[in-house]
Order: structure tokens, then sequence, then C-alpha cells
């Protein structure tokens, strides 16, 4: 166990389905993704070196839960107000309380996502990361640590296709950027 | 090529909405995306080597491919490998052999990729019963947790930091709960 706590600390995020947890750790040369089940663990590395994009898509799951505890307040907000048993009465102002909480929490944290981390095999969801903010923090924590074990990004790989380049959605460069990293030069190859 | 596509609709991204710091939409579904690239989405991987066929009688030969010339000797057996015998991990060079053994045997924590929670399942075990109804089980299910607690206090648990306390709470809870039943018999017998 101590060999474990120096190699992995806890990163950011976390959720919880039916049946199943996930979290994220951060290891010494890769990132990894705890899936527990049951009385199991599964896990899935990966490495720094192999990690092509981290994809954030922001989705609305947030607008949804917002909309959802909304009625929920106002539903039994009104409840609260016919019911005139005490006892009733009570029962009601909790949940219409409680209704109120978590639409205040679930605004608090912000807008919701769906993260991926891609390498040349797959792109992998991170269901731990839910939240936009939690991602950014975790992205910006992986950034530095994939570019010290790639090294750092060209800024001309990222320039635009020449307008002559096919379009969009084909699936062959005209170009293929040089990679500098002292071996002879290489076709790109497709993912 | 290094294609990168909408997590929502697949469509492909260009250039332009990579690494940026603010949300960029999809101009196929506009789904917001934050996209961060890194210098292996342009990297051709390595070509697999395959090993050289020996040509001079006395250099040492491959034991897996006698007619291939061997390059270095495995780290863990020390038996020579050819360059496709060679299996680089964790900064070793290992054989196939005594890669499966070692991933078989739990030396290469690096390679599990499910492992079974004994705490928490001794800890369910010694608590799931504690109720009005379930009680009766106890008389199975404390035997059974004590049993795993110490079957399997030194079983390779969880790979990210995971205390004991699970297993001491188990041992604890079925303790009281034997302790329970032997009362309960001996003042039966007495009666």
């Amino acid at each position: 166990m101590a060999r474990a706590q120096k190699m992995y600390r806890r990163l950011p995020g976390n959720a919880a389905a039916l049946a199943s947890y996930h979290r994220l750790w951060l290891g010494p040369d890769h990132l990894l993704a705890v899936r527990s089940v049951g009385f199991s663990e599964e896990y899935k590395r990966f490495y720094f070196s192999d990690i092509q994009a981290l994809i954030v898509q922001k989705t609305d799951r947030r607008e949804i839960l917002n909309v959802i505890c909304a009625l929920a307040a106002i539903l039994f907000g009104l409840l609260t107000l016919a019911i005139s048993n005490p006892v009733w009465h009570g029962f009601w102002i909790i949940l219409t309380a409680l209704a109120v909480f978590l639409l205040l929490v679930n605004w608090l944290r912000g807008p919701t996502c769906v993260c991926h981390v891609r390498t040349a095999v797959q792109t992998e969801p991170l269901p731990s990361l839910r939240r936009a903010r939690t991602a950014g923090r975790v992205t910006a924590l992986l950034k530095p640590l994939i570019e010290q074990a790639q090294g750092a990004l060209r800024p001309d790989w990222l320039q635009p296709r020449p307008p002559s380049a096919p379009a969009a959605n084909a699936t062959m460069l005209s170009t293929p950027p040089v990679i500098d990293d002292g071996q002879p030069p290489s076709t790109l190859r497709s993912p | 090529m290094y294609v990168v596509t909408c997590t929502r609709c697949g469509f492909v991204l260009d250039e332009s909405r990579f690494n940026q710091p603010d949300w960029r939409d999809c101009p196929s579904c506009q789904a917001l995306l934050r996209v961060e690239v890194f210098p292996a989405l342009f990297k051709e991987a390595a070509p697999a080597q395959s090993g050289h066929v020996l040509v001079t009688e006395g250099e040492a030969s491959c034991f897996y491919h006698p007619h291939k010339k061997a390059t270095r000797p495995c780290d863990a057996c020390g038996r020579f490998l050819c360059a496709l015998c060679d299996v680089e991990f964790n900064d070793l060079h290992l054989c196939p052999s005594c890669l499966d053994s070692g991933r078989k045997k739990g030396h290469l924590s690096n390679l599990d990729n499910r492992r079974t929670l004994y705490d928490s399942l001794a800890l369910t075990l010694a608590l799931t019963p504690l109720t009005v109804i379930l009680w009766p089980f106890t008389l199975i299910t404390a035997p059974a947790a004590l049993f795993i607690s110490i079957r399997h206090w030194k079983t390779p648990s969880s790979v990210v930091p995971r205390s004991k306390a699970r297993f001491v709470l188990a041992i604890l809870f079925a303790l009281i709960q034997i302790g329970g039943w032997g009362i309960g018999f001996w003042s039966l017998i007495r009666s």
C-alpha cells in the first residue's frame, strides 16, 4: 500500500452509476482510469507518451437537471401551500427545500461535459470528468506531463490546410508535417 | 492521417479548433468542444522489429527463434532474445514467457487490469445481514467474513492507495456477531 501511495495521486472528479463507480488517478507515467463494479475494480492505463488528444464536449445535462429540480421545487412548493396538516406540511417543506438545494448545487457546479482521451487505437471516455470545470483542471494538470513525455507541439502542425487541400472529411493529407525528432521524416498514418 | 472527430457526430474537425482556450463549436452538430492535441497525434508508430536472420555461425541466436540473431538477454530469465521476442516493459527487456508469468503471478502490477476487492466483500458480508429481517444469516456470513478477511489479508488489493480498514472493521463486526451467537447458544444450552 505504501508503494501504491507513492505511485498514484487521485485526480478531481468522480462518477457513480447504479452498479459502478469511476475515478481517475495520476501515475508516474500514465493516467489510470478505475472502474469499480461490485467487489472488483477494472483498470485502464493511458500512458502519457501515447495520448494523442483530450476532447471535452459540453452537454445539456446541467440544464436538464435544472429544469427537473425547478419543476420538483414548484410542485412540492404548491403541495406545501395546499396542505394544512402540520405533519405533511413539514414533509413537503423539507422536500421543497431539498429540491431547491439540489437546483442550487447543480447550477453552482457549472456546465456538464463528457471527456474523451484519444490514443492510436481507441477514443475512450473518461466518465469521472462530468463537469467542465473539473475537466479543465484535469486537462491543465495533464498537459505539462504529456508534453514532458512527448515534447512540445510545433505551431506549424496546427496551421490550417491550404485551400487546395481535399475537403474536411477526406482521409488523406496533401502535405504531411515534418516531425523533427532526430529521425528521418515519415509520412503520416491513418488512425 | 491525424483525424480528430467530434465525439457527438463524428465530423472531422479542422486544426483551427485544436488547442484553443475557449469552446469551439462543431461545424456539423454545433456541439461545443475543447480539443487539446499532442505530438503523438502527428507521429508515425515505429515499425515493428522482426529480428535479423543469423548469418554468422559464431553469433548467439534467439532462444525462441534459433535462426534469428540474439540482440539482448531477458532481464528476468537470461535467455537470449531476438528483436521480435524482446518486449520492453517497465524499463525491462523481457521474453514473452516471463511477461506472461509475471502477469499471472502478479509481479507486473502494470499489467493488472482487474482486481477483486476482498476487503469490501468481507465488510459487506459482515454488515449487510445486520437488519431485523436478515440477522439469522449472520450465523453464516460472520464466519465467512472472518475467513475472507484472514485468508485474503495479504492478497494484493487495489493498485491505488487503500488501507486495511475494511478488513479490520469486517473482522471486528464478525467477531462481535460470532460472540453474540456463542452467548446465545450458551444461554440456550444452560436454560
